[in-house]
């Protein structure tokens, strides 16, 4: 049985190795290699563009966007325009009219596929500019791209890398960058901002109504707060300083942590607040006089639970190993 | 600056992902430890996004440094040290046949031939070969491992026989009653080191309302590997020195609050520091979300 297999096995390996000399033989001893063939050409559609369409004034825009720098401006008409330049053909894409005006209520602003149907159905320019009406809902999601939003009325914003920039924006902000800064100004509104890798900046920011709050997350980076009027704010940096300049308003919650940098308070001298302060293995120190409730000094345990003038607003300070510095703005 | 301190160099090679994986957490460790440093490398990253960002594209054409050269070189070296016979036998192969496709069934045709003739003397030597593997050894399922069986992990099985650890898993087989290859089924499993297993094996015990925490993390920790490999190396680095940062606080505080049950401003720095790492890590799973979302 078993020699009667070999003796196939031979005769199988015999005709292979006869049909391999064949095949050597047939082709040239030292052929050049093959040239890897280029990968087929898209016909160049960059170019520059620019569309409108009508929309409520309360229109709803949602935009995607793989690379380039995005300006949006709010404006007085009832009209949604568009300009990319050295970029691809935008489209208008609605998803809700009006039932009255027939205008656009809910619009998708995309890459128009028709133009290059293999490509990514987000816009891609160098530069890309939209004009909404003042009373627009933004919502952008891009991959590398930087974003200016001035004077509309609500914008999201969530970006893999870039840097996002809100001015003047009325009924609320909500960015997240997975990798660089966040810039919210003159804003009004419930406010989130979220940064991976990346500084926080918020100026001048106000709620719009009671009850909204400000939420501002980094991993590593800075956080600076100057001038948040909001009740409820929450700041907090794993790898990166918290800084705040401002007063306490009475009954307002506030939440600033760190684990490894530091917590920077600028109070007015006359400022208010029942300071909770956690700092485990890092320091503890306030130019403005307060009055001690509770304080605990163990190794990895530090906390202190102090007064400033009638303390009736909340502060929890949080740090693991970092420093909590209260300093007086006179 | 101590003197313990990391040198400028040793920033920039960990910036610029050139430190090994050992240095690398080493310096992660330290980090999380040393202000100073982490001050240091805080300003190095920032210089660093904002020569990134600056140079732009020129900078996406990486330049290796002298250090990355020097290991490139060395590395091509002993790689070329250690050329087994097939890969020889297949650089000879591919070097003879033109055309790659015909290299690749030649090769085929050969590992079928070779594997055809091993298998038939493979009978001849033992007649009684089964393809089940069966081991009277393991039979109480306590004895040590049958070495003739050839399947995965089946020497890093008997190697553990041999280990101080051996005890242990001899204890884990009458415990659990596992025959062989339920066993090997779980030693070829990726091992994925987690708190919690530490925590465990050290026979520690959660703290109130930590089990939570934890087990959350375990969810996210998966497939985190496969979410960073898209991120930047700056990226990374930040990513891995917040992940270090976290679990030294973590760690410290835990001992705090074991120490001091009652503490209440240790539990808080604790849970804070659980929860800025949920964060970190669904921040990582976000992001990819994201990036597949934009095709």
């Amino acid at each position: 049985m078993i020699k009667l297999f070999f003796g196939k096995m031979n005769r199988a390996a015999a005709i292979l190795l006869f049909l391999g000399g064949a095949a050597l033989a047939q082709s040239p001893p030292k052929s050049p290699p093959p040239k890897s063939v280029p990968p087929p050409v898209r016909p160049e559609v960059f170019g520059t563009y620019e569309k409108a369409i009508s929309a409520v004034p309360g229109v709803s825009v949602k935009l995607c966007v793989a690379q380039g720098e995005v300006k949006i401006n709010g404006w007085g008409r009832e009209e949604v325009r568009v300009f990319v330049r050295s970029g691809r053909d935008p489209f208008f894409k609605i998803l809700e009219r009006d039932a009255d005006s027939n205008k656009a209520a809910w619009l998708f602003i995309g890459n128009s596929p028709a133009s290059d149907p293999g490509a990514s159905e987000c816009l891609t320019g160098e530069t890309i500019e939209l004009d909404l009406p003042f009373g627009a809902t933004l919502d952008i999601s891009g991959r590398t791209a930087g974003v200016a939003v001035e004077s509309i009325r609500r914008a999201k914003a969530k970006i893999v890398e870039g840097s996002v920039r809100l001015r003047n924006v009325s009924g609320g902000v909500t960015a997240e960058v997975f990798q660089g800064d966040v810039f919210v100004e003159s804003c009004l509104g419930p406010i989130s901002l979220q940064a991976g890798a990346g500084n926080i900046t918020a100026f001048d920011l106000k709620p719009g109504e009671i009850g909204d709050g400000f939420r501002a997350r980094t991993n590593s980076g800075t956080i600076s707060m100057q001038g948040v009027k909001h009740r409820q704010i929450d700041a907090g940096s794993i790898f990166g300083s918290v800084f705040f300049e401002g007063s306490f308003l009475p009954g307002g919650i506030y939440d600033f942590k760190t684990t490894n940098g530091k917590v920077r308070l600028l109070l007015p001298a006359d400022s208010n607040g029942k300071i909770i302060a956690a700092y485990g293995f890092g320091t503890f120190q306030s130019a403005i006089p307060y009055k001690v409730l509770a304080d605990n000094n163990t190794t990895g345990g530090k906390s202190i639970v102090a007064q400033i003038g009638n303390g009736n607003a909340t502060v929890n300070v949080t740090t693991a190993s970092g420093s909590i510095v209260i300093e007086s703005a006179q | 600056m101590k003197q313990d301190c990391l040198d400028i160099g040793l920033i920039q090679a960990y910036l610029d992902g050139e430190a090994g994986p050992a240095a690398a957490r080493e310096i992660a460790s330290h980090l999380a430890e040393c202000e100073l440093c982490a001050e240091a490398i805080a300003a190095a990253d920032s210089e660093y996004s904002t020569v990134s960002s600056a140079l732009g594209r020129e900078i996406d054409v990486m330049v290796p440094s002298q250090r990355l050269w020097e290991r490139i070189s060395s590395e091509i070296e002993s790689n070329g040290q250690r050329k087994s016979f097939f890969d020889r036998l297949h650089a000879a192969i591919t070097a003879v046949l033109p055309v790659h496709g015909l290299a690749a069934a030649a090769a085929a045709v050969l590992v079928v031939f070779f594997g055809m003739v091993f298998l038939i003397g493979e009978r001849q030597v033992n007649p009684d070969y089964s393809p089940v593997v069966t081991s009277p050894q393991t039979k109480d399922n306590t004895g040590p491992l049958n070495a003739s069986v050839t399947a995965p992990n089946n020497d890093m099985l008997a190697a553990a026989a041999d280990t101080p650890a051996a005890s242990a898993r001899n204890e884990f087989v009458a415990r659990t009653n596992l025959n062989d290859s339920q066993l090997r089924r779980i030693a070829a499993q990726p091992v994925v080191r987690r708190n919690t297993e530490a925590s465990v094996s050290r026979g520690e015990t959660f703290l109130p309302g930590e089990e939570s925490y934890i087990k959350t993390i375990q969810g996210l920790q998966q497939g985190i590997g496969a979410q960073n490999a898209s991120l930047s190396v700056s990226g990374q680095v930040s990513f891995e020195r917040d992940i270090a940062v976290l679990d030294a606080s973590i760690r410290k505080m835990r001992e705090v609050v074991r120490r001091n049950p009652n503490d209440r401003a240790a539990r808080r720095i604790l849970y804070a520091a659980y929860q800025d790492k949920i964060d970190l890590l669904s921040s990582a799973a976000q992001r990819q979300e994201l990036i597949a979302s934009i095709k």
